[in-house]
């Protein structure tokens, strides 16, 4: 079970326990709206109450994240799980991948309770005497349909909403049919019916993780000594636009080190691949990351850097509870602005000739948008930086440009967006970088 | 239905959807100003509209629409 279902089944807990619960809930409808991270401090608020519902708010931080409302009545009758076709059992033992919204349409089958419903034992005593530890045990089984079963991995558990029903058949299960698919937004609504509740699930199809192209495909629009006799320094090019732009620097015939701040594993990866196209010495990696001291962490390179890539970033869309968070603006100061210049700065020591670096910055800066203005600030003033580094005699030529929205794993959404391909966007700007060397400064 | 009355459904829709009853939209209102009108929310307001106005977006219109009163536009179209 995860948190989101089981901080709605402690709404409903406390709200019995409170009282709230005594006319009778004849249903329930639950909409996620964000995510509850672990170990987050959650607090019900009771919106609004009258004789026929109750609608309260699941708020971490000041946010609201889930919506719940409370209908009360006398329960309806159901004599069977109202569900067509012959359902099978589904055991679920590893979350199921579907990737095609295709796939989904035709799935359908039963969740035993039994496994939820000794999970859930006696943790909401007062939702079990409100609504029935069955029932309890059903709306905790939604969470296993949605993050095992369908669409399973790489789900995202939007709404339910369901009516607690009279059954006369008493077999503690959950069946359920996908009984619509939307394309536009990679969602899938599910009938769900048994153990005491009938009603629909909302869930969407997340993207899997997006990968970038590969050595192979690079090496396709690459010349091979296209970018010969430099040496470049991947900053953040574990993942992303940063190990694609070390694949197409190493296929044009660079020596690249990729550094990675927490992601060891999938620098390795991508060095094994460069070096498994390449010379043996092509890929190195190592560990930096550029919240922390940017001497001692470079210090192991003893290779001169001619060519700076500065991919560095970290989660951008967060959950806010007010539009300007000043603790993030410094978060990301330190990785877009301070982080690149003691990198800069270090390189620069070290190094006898001038470095060429490249700032991505973004085009969030002309759109602006609300909900990540502590990112664009960051940017804009990483741009000015970038501005007076040219202008003041730094011996580091930096190129900026603002890159579009390309497909990565920060930007992989359901909601429909138009997404640049990243190598068609990054070629002709690294091919500018690499054309740039020390004369120009 | 006049686009006023559209763009005051549309005002009812999000403020339920966000549990903000603060929020007034405008013709000009883009979502980027609307506090927490993230993406997965606008497709919980699209899909709200569709159910409550009996019509269907293209994903083309979805993915241009660049303020509230494009949406409040196509819908308006739509029901004629």
């Amino acid at each position: 079970m995860v948190h989101g279902i089981h901080a709605v089944l402690w709404a409903l807990d406390k709200l019995a326990e409170n009282g709230m619960m005594t006319g009778g809930v004849r249903g329930v409808k639950v909409q996620f709206i964000k995510f509850i991270y672990v170990a987050s401090t959650v607090m019900l608020n009771l919106r609004h109450r009258d004789e026929k519902s109750i609608r309260a708010e699941l708020v971490v931080g000041g946010l609201t994240t889930t919506i719940l409302t409370l209908t009360f009545g006398t329960s309806k009758q159901a004599c069977e799980i109202a569900l067509p076709g012959v359902l099978e059992r589904v055991v679920e033992r590893e979350p199921a991948i579907l990737i095609d919204l295709k796939e989904a349409a035709a799935q359908s089958g039963w969740i035993d309770v039994d496994r939820a419903r000794t999970r859930s034992e006696g943790q909401f005593p007062h939702a079990d005497s409100a609504i029935g530890a069955r029932r309890v045990a059903a709306i905790a089984v939604l969470s296993t349909l949605t993050g095992m079963v369908c669409p399973g991995m790489y789900s995202l558990f939007g709404a339910f909403a369901i009516d607690l029903v009279e059954d006369s058949n008493h077999k503690d299960a959950v069946g359920f049919n996908v009984s619509e698919t939307d394309e536009r937004f990679r969602m899938i609504r599910m009938n769900v019916s048994g153990a005491g509740v009938r009603g629909s699930v909302q869930a969407f199809l997340r993207w899997p993780p997006i990968g970038q192209a590969s050595f192979a495909e690079v090496s396709k629009v690459v010349a091979p000594a296209e970018f010969a006799g430099s040496t470049a320094l991947i900053v953040g090019g574990s993942r992303g636009l940063g190990a694609l732009t070390a694949k197409v620097v190493a296929a044009g015939g660079a020596k690249v080190i990729v550094t990675y701040a927490t992601g060891r594993k999938d620098a390795e990866k991508l060095a094994e691949e460069i070096c498994g196209h390449t010379a043996h010495d092509a890929c190195r990696v190592i560990q930096y990351d550029v919240r922390r001291d940017a001497a001692s962490q470079l210090k192991p390179l003893e290779t001169e850097v001619s060519h700076l890539y500065y991919f560095a970033t970290t989660s951008i869309f967060r959950q806010k509870d007010g539009f300007f968070v000043s603790s993030l603006l410094d978060e990301f100061i330190q990785i877009y602005v301070k982080g690149f210049y003691d990198c800069c700065r270090v390189l620069n020591k070290n190094g006898s000739q001038a470095l060429i670096a490249y700032y991505p910055s973004t085009v969030a800066i002309d759109n602006n948008p609300l909900s990540i203005i502590e990112y664009t600030m960051a940017k804009m003033a990483g741009e000015i930086l970038c501005a007076n580094m040219n202008r003041a005699n730094t011996r580091t030529r930096v190129v900026v440009s603002r890159l579009p929205r390309l497909m990565t794993d920060q930007t992989a959404t359901v909601a429909p967006a138009t997404t640049a391909e990243p190598l068609d966007a990054l070629l002709p700007v690294i091919r500018q970088v690499q054309s740039l060397g020390s004369a120009v400064l | 239905m006049t686009d006023q009355d559209i763009l005051a459904l549309f005002t009812k829709i999000i403020r339920d959807l966000l549990s903000d009853e603060s929020i007034t939209l405008t013709m000009q209102t883009k979502r980027e100003e609307v506090p927490n009108w993230d993406s997965m929310n606008y497709i919980n307001f699209i899909a709200a509209v569709e159910i409550e106005l009996g019509v269907k977006f293209g994903v083309a219109d979805i993915e241009s629409f660049e303020d509230v009163g494009a949406i409040v536009a196509q819908t308006s179209a739509m029901l004629r």
